[in-house]
């Protein structure tokens, strides 16, 4: 039982899914023999953990944890031949294929911390239980490093930039130049980074954004490429930094006239909402139609009323779509003669007492940013109206995407 | 339109589905009693018969869901098809798109 159970740290450990299979492929590449009831045991039991952990989010059964930290306690096993089996499991470990398995990580490294006490009372296996316990803690992605690059975006210089371990997971972030422009990169594997925590998932899009704002403040103009854009090699006979270069080359006169484009301006975010109750209530004050309607309304049977009630409806909703066309024209025109460029974006659903009508990234020149606050203050002031005002961006809007092949696209 | 089901929500996830449609066509009844009553054809009296019905039809349905507690799981249906209807339209409409998303969705 306990091979099953160390195999099962070791996978975590090597960054591979812990599933039948994989625990499988260890024990037999470690030449242990597998006690299939004991593997199904522990099979089904990863797999509850998992479904738990989706259900509740990130809250692990503490029947589980102490289950596991127990079993760590527990397990009367020779020093001496622990240490032969966690080496040898580790080994077989690394070579099961498979991607970091995020989920995994939180479930262990709390396993650890409730482990650690047990250790300390120094009743069993002392040291090397302590050794196993460190061993948790979630590590940088080591075993496949240097395979991919990770690339952050594209900026002027023709030297190689080193920006400190600020990327996603702390890795070590600088730049790969071909002729005057450079790539802004951290050496990763191929496996895109992706997490079915969301949290996770925000924490690194965050550090994406951080490091593109540290790489502007250093370099000047920089081309944010999206999150998760990973180059790697074709085949084994090229380098990854050779396929950053190949790519800047081939990309060379696009990027630098996106750099033109760009230079000097950020993206904002502009999002004009109207309040549809209070236009309703204008417009039935105003609205000739309306009025008459009204007034038809007052002297009917129940029965008619409701069919001139919703006569009023559809008129009502008619007319606030003429007028958002109107204000939609009014309103971009007057927000794009601050701008340079400007992507007219899907409107969102808000809620019932807002209605978006219209959402643009605007791409603006620093000394412009002023007159187009003060214009948006102007529509923000009308009656019925509000604006959403957000940036200084990177300009993602207006950088077309790369001419690379993309891993997970 | 993939439609998410457990047993916790059957309940939620039909019946919304359900009433739902039945706003679709009472909506779409609405609309036709409204052109009719436009066009002159129907007597005083048949339309305040029609307008009667679909009162109670409108009633029946508030009571329904709010009995039901299903209000949102309707709501939820019915932004799931606009956003479908928008989408469709978005692209009958605007045909110079096709050709940059085939180009787009082409391996490069």
């Amino acid at each position: 039982m306990e091979e099953i159970f160390y195999t099962v740290l070791a996978l975590h450990t090597a960054g591979k899914p812990i599933n039948k299979e994989n625990i499988q492929a260890v024990l037999r590449k470690a030449g242990t023999p597998v006690d299939e009831r004991a593997l199904d045991a522990m099979a089904a039991f990863v797999e509850s953990l998992a479904t738990a952990h989706q259900e509740k989010g990130s809250t692990i059964d503490p029947r589980i944890i102490k289950f596991l930290t127990s079993e760590l306690a527990g397990q009367k096993v020779p020093t001496k031949r622990l240490d032969v089996l966690l080496d040898k499991l580790s080994k077989a470990a690394a070579s099961v294929p498979g991607t970091q398995n995020a989920r995994f990580r939180g479930m262990t490294t709390a396993v650890a911390e409730k482990a650690r006490p047990v250790v300390q009372e120094g009743r069993v296996i002392t040291p090397e239980a302590k050794a196993v316990a460190e061993s948790l803690a979630p590590k940088p992605e080591v075993n496949a490093q240097g395979e991919g690059r990770y690339v952050y975006g594209a900026a002027v210089g023709d030297k190689e930039v080193r920006l400190g371990p600020i990327g996603i997971e702390g890795s070590e972030v600088y730049t790969i130049p071909y002729e005057d422009i450079s790539a802004i990169v951290h050496d990763c594997s191929t496996e895109p980074y992706q997490s079915t925590d969301e949290e996770i998932v925000k924490s690194w899009v965050r550090v994406h954004q951080s490091v593109l704002d540290v790489a502007s403040g250093q370099l000047g103009v920089v081309i944010p490429l999206g999150f998760d854009t990973i180059l790697q090699p074709k085949d084994d006979a090229t380098s990854p930094d050779q396929v950053v270069r190949d790519w800047l080359k081939s990309d060379y006169e696009r990027l630098r006239e996106v750099m033109r484009k760009i230079e000097g301006k950020d993206e904002y975010g502009v999002q004009v909402s109207y309040e549809p109750m209070l236009i309703v209530k204008q417009i039935s004050e105003h609205s000739e139609e309306i009025r008459k309607i009204k007034e038809e309304m007052a002297a009917k049977s129940p029965g008619m009323a409701y069919m001139y009630r919703q006569k009023l409806e559809r008129v009502v909703k008619a007319e606030i779509e003429r007028l958002a066309d109107e204000w939609f024209n009014d309103f971009y025109g007057r927000i794009k003669k601050h701008t340079d460029d400007i992507v007219v974006e899907k409107t969102k659903k808000l809620n019932i007492s807002k209605v978006m009508l219209l959402n643009l990234s605007c791409l603006v020149a620093r000394e412009k940013v002023d007159s187009l606050s003060q214009e948006l203050e102007e529509i923000n002031n009308m009656d019925g109206f509000s604006v959403h005002f957000s940036g200084p961006w990177p300009p993602y809007s207006f950088v077309a995407k790369p001419v690379v092949t993309v891993k997970g696209e | 339109m993939a439609i998410n089901i457990d047993e916790k929500n059957l309940k939620y996830g039909v019946l919304g589905l359900v009433i739902a449609l039945v706003e679709v066509i009472r909506d779409a009844l609405k609309i036709q009693a409204i052109k009719r009553m436009e066009s002159g054809a129907l007597s005083e009296e048949e339309c305040e018969r029609l307008g009667e019905a679909l009162m109670e039809l409108d009633i029946a349905i508030e009571e329904i869901k709010a009995e039901q507690g299903i209000t949102e799981s309707v709501q939820a249906v019915r932004d799931g098809l606009d956003e479908i209807v928008d989408g469709v339209i978005d692209r009958m409409v605007n045909p110079e798109r096709w050709h940059e998303e085939a180009k787009e969705s082409m391996p490069v």
